[in-house]
């Protein structure tokens, strides 16, 4: 025997409210990165590891850039404008070298409070936030890996730290490609560990 | 119709009256048809189906998103798009297409369905931040999850949503804890401090409004958890904040989630709710038991010696500019303050403003609470003082409790006052450094105390049950 009973006589609109606002999410959340992705500049910057794992997310790389740290950027122009807290622009210059495999890493020109408008064109203006805790924040701090490569990206990042500390002044390639839009914001793109690219 | 219960007793019954002759066949087809006795065995049936549906509909969702977290690289980032968000579209339309069938079982499939689409946008939110290498906190995430699946529970009016909400909200604001706690490198701006500190508001105002309109005591009882663990937690945020602390703002946000647990009824503000079962039963235990923690706790001699501000950071005044974190605590200390007068209004006007005794001890033990808390932290420590006063409330709470139970045959009220007075003393046992001997006997005791009087409470409840049922 099948129960029956009257209809549901609930109005289309009280689902489609609810589900329209549940797309735009879906749609809002990485609206700004895939802007940055698409129109975005190229550039590279040099980095650290780490490797935490998010549950909706999966594993990823934690990354940590010599432009992280406030007490690196000091001495550099503007320098005295990393308070806590602020917003900060670091202009970067690309490496006059020609074009190499892995590319190297952009150079820190200055530091700014308000987004240049006349750089030329082998600069850029990544966006930055200074926290608490002496470091700056750029949104590029996690590069998100697949599983099954996870292990062996780990072993050539450590094998590549333990060779830069065998033999020390030894240039460590190893690099982050980054998209930066016009207002700063920035997304990592794909992750140099000595002469192999990782994009995922 | 009357419960499921009653119609298993009166077919049970029935058909041993219609064996017995005390009713003809006719007479039994007229109950049968009145009570749809021959729906029951379906009934149980369907809603065992029903379960099993929405476990396997959880488990996919929960499959979807793990398959997002793996990051498999074998299909391209188009493809994994394309199948989560035509997967996510897909189950909500038919799902919501099938809900709406008259058709009981196709109905249920449709939540089911739902239920569905609700955990694969979260799997699609997860897979576009992913995409993009997004380096913000996962807490994030699971709040606009939450919100997205409030909207449709609001929408559609099902619990089921309604409760996925609400996880996905206690999720977020711990997961939010955690990072805090931890040394993440997380970093807390202002906005969002500011946001958080108005999650108690933000979750009564959506909450405990869908709680009515579901008619669900469940999301009822789990929003008022998840606004006192935050009226609580908001408040250490408002101290670490300051970086000095306020004795009087903290003693009340301590004693103001059983304040307006207790206080609270459902014709405060949600007079038309038509509810079969009234919701306010829950908060006033919600409030014991947080009443009955934070004594227990207190009775603890080594809290009392934790418990209080060091002097050089301690300030009678504070800035009123940041005023705007604490609105929650003052919201819900004016509510409270407002429903406790309300509860001590009688119908009849003409008769003075008086509270019924359970209300009383409650209300004198909460200001005691507070006064004591506030004098530890302001003016001198209590220690020892502090610790035999939190005990003697606490044993006067069980013994309130068990009478209480007594008279008007709770079981709930009996094992927490039960569970209480064993407890306090097998802490004060371990607590106190006495011989084994005494130990071992004091235990004994409560073993056996607990055990006699549980037998009687349990005896004399079915003597209360049977004498009702003769009466009636």
């Amino acid at each position: 025997m099948t129960n029956s009973r009257p209809a549901i006589n609930l109005p289309w609109w009280k689902f489609l409210l609810p589900f329209s606002l549940q797309l735009a999410i879906v749609l809002l959340v990485p609206a700004k990165s895939a802007y940055t992705y698409n129109f975005g500049r190229d550039a590279v910057i040099q980095t650290v590891p780490r490797d935490p794992y998010d549950l909706l997310r999966g594993y990823s790389q934690t990354l940590s850039y010599n432009i992280s740290r406030t007490s690196d950027l000091k001495s550099f122009p503007g320098g005295e404008n990393l308070n806590n807290g602020s917003i900060i622009y670091l202009i970067l210059e690309a490496d006059p070298s020609l074009a190499k495999t892995p590319p190297s890493p952009w150079k820190s020109i200055k530091v700014t409070t308000t987004i240049p408008t006349d750089l030329p064109k082998n600069q850029i203006a990544l966006k930055g936030k200074v926290t608490n805790y002496g470091s700056i924040v750029y949104g590029l701090e996690t590069y998100y890996v697949p599983e099954n490569q996870r292990d062996k990206i780990n072993q050539e990042i450590s094998d590549l730290q333990n060779d830069s500390e065998a033999k020390p002044g030894a240039k460590r390639d190893f690099v982050v490609e980054i998209k930066v839009d016009r207002w700063g914001n920035s997304v990592p793109v794909s992750l140099w560990v000595n002469k192999k690219n990782y994009r995922f | 119709m009357a419960s499921e219960k009653f119609r298993y007793q009166l077919r049970q019954e029935a058909q041993q009256w219609r064996e017995d002759g005390l009713i003809n066949a006719e007479v039994y087809e007229q109950l049968a048809t009145r009570y749809r006795l021959d729906e029951l065995d379906t009934a149980s049936r369907d809603r065992f189906i029903f379960i099993v549906l929405n476990l396997g509909f959880i488990l996919l969702g929960l499959g979807a998103i793990t398959f997002v977290a793996a990051n498999w690289q074998t299909w391209s980032r188009p493809i994994k798009v394309g199948l989560l968000l035509s997967l996510f579209i897909g189950t909500n339309c038919a799902g919501f297409y099938l809900w709406r069938s008259p058709r009981e079982r196709q109905s249920r499939l449709g939540q089911g369905l739902l239920l569905f689409g609700a955990l694969s946008l979260g799997a699609n939110i997860a897979l576009l931040s992913q995409m993009f290498h997004q380096t913000g906190e996962a807490y994030r995430l699971y709040l606009i999850w939450g919100l997205g699946v409030w909207a449709m529970a609001y929408g559609l009016r099902l619990t089921s949503l309604g409760l996925m909400a609400i996880i996905l909200m206690a999720i977020a604001y711990c997961l939010r804890w955690i990072s805090l706690l931890g040394w993440g490198g997380s970093e807390l701006g202002w906005q969002e401090l500011q946001f958080f500190q108005q999650i108690p508001l933000i979750v009564a105002t959506l909450f405990i409004p869908l709680a009515y309109y579901c008619r669900s005591r469940w999301l009822f009882g789990f929003s008022s958890v998840l606004i006192t663990f935050a009226l609580e937690t908001s408040l250490f945020q408002y101290l670490e904040f300051l970086d000095f602390s306020v004795p009087i703002i903290t003693s009340v946000v301590i004693i103001l989630p059983p304040a307006w647990l207790w206080s609270y009824r459902d014709s405060l503000v949600f007079r038309n709710a038509n509810l079969t079962i009234p919701f306010d039963p829950i908060s006033r235990r919600l409030a014991v038991f947080y009443l009955g923690s934070l004594l227990y706790l207190g009775s603890f001699n080594s809290w009392w010696k934790n418990f209080h501000f060091d002097s050089a950071s301690v300030s009678g005044d504070f800035d009123f500019h940041h005023l705007l974190l604490l609105a929650s605590p003052i919201f819900f200390t004016v509510f409270s303050g407002w429903a406790w007068w309300k509860l001590g209004t009688r119908r009849t006007n003409n008769l003075r403003w008086r509270l019924d005794r359970n209300s009383a001890y409650m209300g004198i033990t909460i200001i005691i609470l507070g006064f004591m808390l506030w004098f530890n932290l302001d003016i001198n420590p209590l220690s020892e003082v502090g610790t035999i006063m939190f005990n003697l409330l606490l044993f006067s709470l069980a013994i309130i409790l068990i009478n209480q139970s007594v008279k008007e045959g709770q079981r709930f009220n009996f094992w927490l006052g039960i569970i209480l007075v064993a407890l306090q003393i097998f802490s004060r046992m371990l607590e106190y450094n006495t011989g084994l001997i005494l130990k071992a006997i004091a235990l004994a005791g409560c073993g056996i105390a607990a055990i006699l009087s549980g037998l009687w409470f349990e005896r004399y409840l079915s003597t209360i049950n049977s004498s009702n049922s003769s009466d009636n």
